[in-house]
C-alpha cells in the first residue's frame, strides 16, 4: 500500500517559497499590497474615489515601500503563489495502472477530487476495474528530479465508482481516502475562451513504462462540441501535442486551482487507423481534445 | 422474483439510477434510442469518434451479449441463480429496486468481469427493456 497522506503548505512553506523568489518582508508586504490593490480597484471602477489613491500611496510609503518596489514585489509574490499552488496540486495527480503479477502496467493519468475520489478517462479502463491501482509519483515535488531508473512504485487499489462513456469520464474510488489539502475546484469549459492560458499535469509516455509527472503549458485554441453518437459534448481544443498516457490529465486555468477540462486525446481525422512504431501518424499534431470538467462535477 | 418484475414498469428501473446517470440515460432516450439500444451504446464505446484516446489498452469489446446472457439466466429461471432470485425477492420489499439493481450488477460482474460501476446503468436499462416488452416475451425471444 502506498502513501495516502498528502500535506498542505503551511506558512513556513510560503515564506520559504517567497524567499526563493527574492521577496523582502513578505508578511508586511502582503498588507501593503492588498491596500494598494484595493485602491487601484476602487479607482478603476469608481473614478470619483481617486482622492483615496494618495492615501493608499501614503500607507505604502509609511511602510517604507515605494510604489515601484511594491509593484515589482507584488509580481514576484503572485509568481511565488502560482508556483506553490502548482507544487501542491501536482501531489494530487497520479497514474492509473493495472497491477499484474509481472508488474504494474501504466494506463494513463488520474487526479484527485477530494476524499477517496479520482477522475480519469473512461477509455483507459476497458470497462473493468480488475487489479486497478493508482500509482503515486516518484517525486514528492514536481520540481524535484524524478528518477527514471526507479522502477519501484507505491500504489493504492481503486475501483470504478461512476462511469460515463458518453463524456468519456470515470470516477475512481481509492481504498484509502487522501486528506490534508484542499482539492482543486472543478469548473468547466464555459469559464475559458480561446487564448486562455492553461496548463496540464500528467504522465506522457506512461504506456511505455515511463512514470514522469510532467507539466505542460499552453493556451485554449477553441471550444468545440464533439459528436458522441446522437449527443454532443463540450470539449476544448488545446494547442499542444500530447502523447499516450496523458488521457485523464487535469487542465488547470493558469494561476488558479480551477480545473476546466480533462485531456482525452488527439483529434482523429476520419478514416482508418494505422500505427507505425506504435504511433498513429494521424494523431501527431497539436490539436488535443479535453472534455469539460463540468461532466466530472455532475458525477460527484 | 419473476412475478415481481411483471409488477414494475420501465420508469421504475430508470429511477433507480442516481441523478447524473439518469440524466445521461434520459438524454440518450430523448434522441429516439430504445432502452435496449441505450444499453448497447453504454457498453459499445467511450467518447467521440473524433478523438484518438491517449492511454489504456485499446477500445474494449462490447460485452452486452455476455451481460444479457447472464441476466437472462437470472430472471428467466435458470436453476443456477435460484439462491440469488430468492435473495432478491426478500430484498424487494425491504430495500427497494435500487438494491435489486446493485445485487444483479454484482452477480453479473462476477461472471463477465465488467465493473459494477459500469454495469449498474446497463442492468437498469435492460430491466426497463424487460418491462417494456414483457418478461415472458423477453425470455422467449432471447432464449
Amino acid at each position: 500500500m502506498g502513501r495516502s497522506e498528502l500535506t498542505a503548505p503551511g506558512q513556513g512553506d510560503f515564506e520559504q517559497s517567497a524567499n526563493k523568489y527574492g521577496i523582502r518582508e513578505p508578511l508586511n508586504l502582503v498588507n501593503a499590497a492588498y491596500l494598494w490593490l484595493i485602491g487601484r480597484f476602487v479607482y478603476a471602477v469608481w473614478p470619483e474615489t481617486r482622492h483615496l489613491m494618495p492615501k493608499a500611496r501614503q500607507a505604502c510609503l509609511r511602510r517604507g515601500l515605494s510604489i515601484d518596489l511594491l509593484r515589482q514585489n507584488l509580481q514576484l509574490l503572485m509568481q511565488s503563489r502560482r508556483h506553490l499552488m502548482t507544487e501542491v496540486t501536482a501531489q494530487t495527480v497520479m497514474a492509473v495502472a493495472r497491477n499484474n503479477p509481472e508488474g504494474a502496467t501504466l494506463l494513463g493519468t488520474a487526479f484527485w477530487l477530494g476524499g477517496g475520489k479520482f477522475a480519469t478517462a473512461a477509455h483507459l479502463l476497458s470497462q473493468t476495474d480488475s487489479n486497478l491501482v493508482l500509482v503515486v509519483a516518484n517525486a514528492a515535488n514536481i520540481s524535484d528530479y524524478q528518477d527514471t531508473t526507479n522502477s519501484h512504485v507505491n500504489f493504492i487499489t481503486a475501483r470504478i465508482f461512476k462511469y460515463d462513456p458518453i463524456a468519456d469520464v470515470a470516477i475512481l474510488e481509492a481504498a484509502n481516502p487522501l486528506t490534508g489539502t484542499t482539492p482543486p475546484l472543478l469548473v468547466g469549459t464555459d469559464e475559458v475562451g480561446s487564448g486562455t492560458d492553461v496548463f496540464s499535469l500528467g504522465y506522457p509516455h506512461c504506456g511505455d513504462g515511463r512514470l514522469v509527472l510532467t507539466l505542460q503549458s499552453t493556451a485554449v485554441g477553441a471550444r468545440v462540441l464533439l459528436p458522441v453518437g446522437p449527443l454532443k459534448m463540450k470539449n476544448l481544443v488545446l494547442n499542444i501535442l500530447t502523447r499516450p498516457g496523458q488521457s485523464g490529465s487535469p487542465v488547470f486555468i493558469r494561476g488558479t486551482n480551477k480545473i476546466c477540462a480533462m485531456i482525452l486525446g488527439a483529434y482523429a481525422p476520419p478514416g482508418g487507423r494505422i500505427k507505425i512504431g506504435g504511433v498513429d501518424p494521424a494523431a501527431l499534431h497539436q490539436t488535443t481534445h479535453a472534455v469539460s470538467a463540468e461532466y466530472i462535477k455532475a458525477m460527484l | 422474483m419473476l412475478d415481481l418484475i411483471n409488477t414494475t414498469n420501465s420508469e421504475d428501473w430508470l429511477s433507480t439510477l442516481d441523478t447524473s446517470d439518469q440524466n445521461r440515460v434520459r438524454e440518450l432516450l430523448a434522441t429516439g434510442l430504445t432502452t435496449d439500444e441505450a444499453a448497447d451504446f453504454w457498453l459499445d464505446r467511450t467518447g467521440s469518434n473524433n478523438t484518438f484516446g491517449f492511454g489504456g489498452t485499446g477500445q474494449p469489446s462490447n460485452y452486452k451479449a455476455a451481460v444479457e446472457a447472464e441476466l437472462r439466466k437470472l430472471i428467466c429461471g435458470d436453476p443456477g441463480y435460484l439462491d440469488l432470485r430468492n435473495k432478491i425477492s426478500q430484498q424487494w420489499d425491504t430495500n427497494g429496486k435500487t438494491l435489486v439493481v446493485s445485487t444483479i450488477a454484482i452477480a453479473v460482474s462476477s461472471v463477465t468481469g465488467v465493473a459494477v460501476g459500469v454495469l449498474t446503468t446497463v442492468i437498469a436499462l435492460l430491466l426497463a427493456t424487460v418491462c417494456r416488452v414483457g418478461l415472458n416475451a423477453w425470455c422467449a425471444v432471447k432464449a
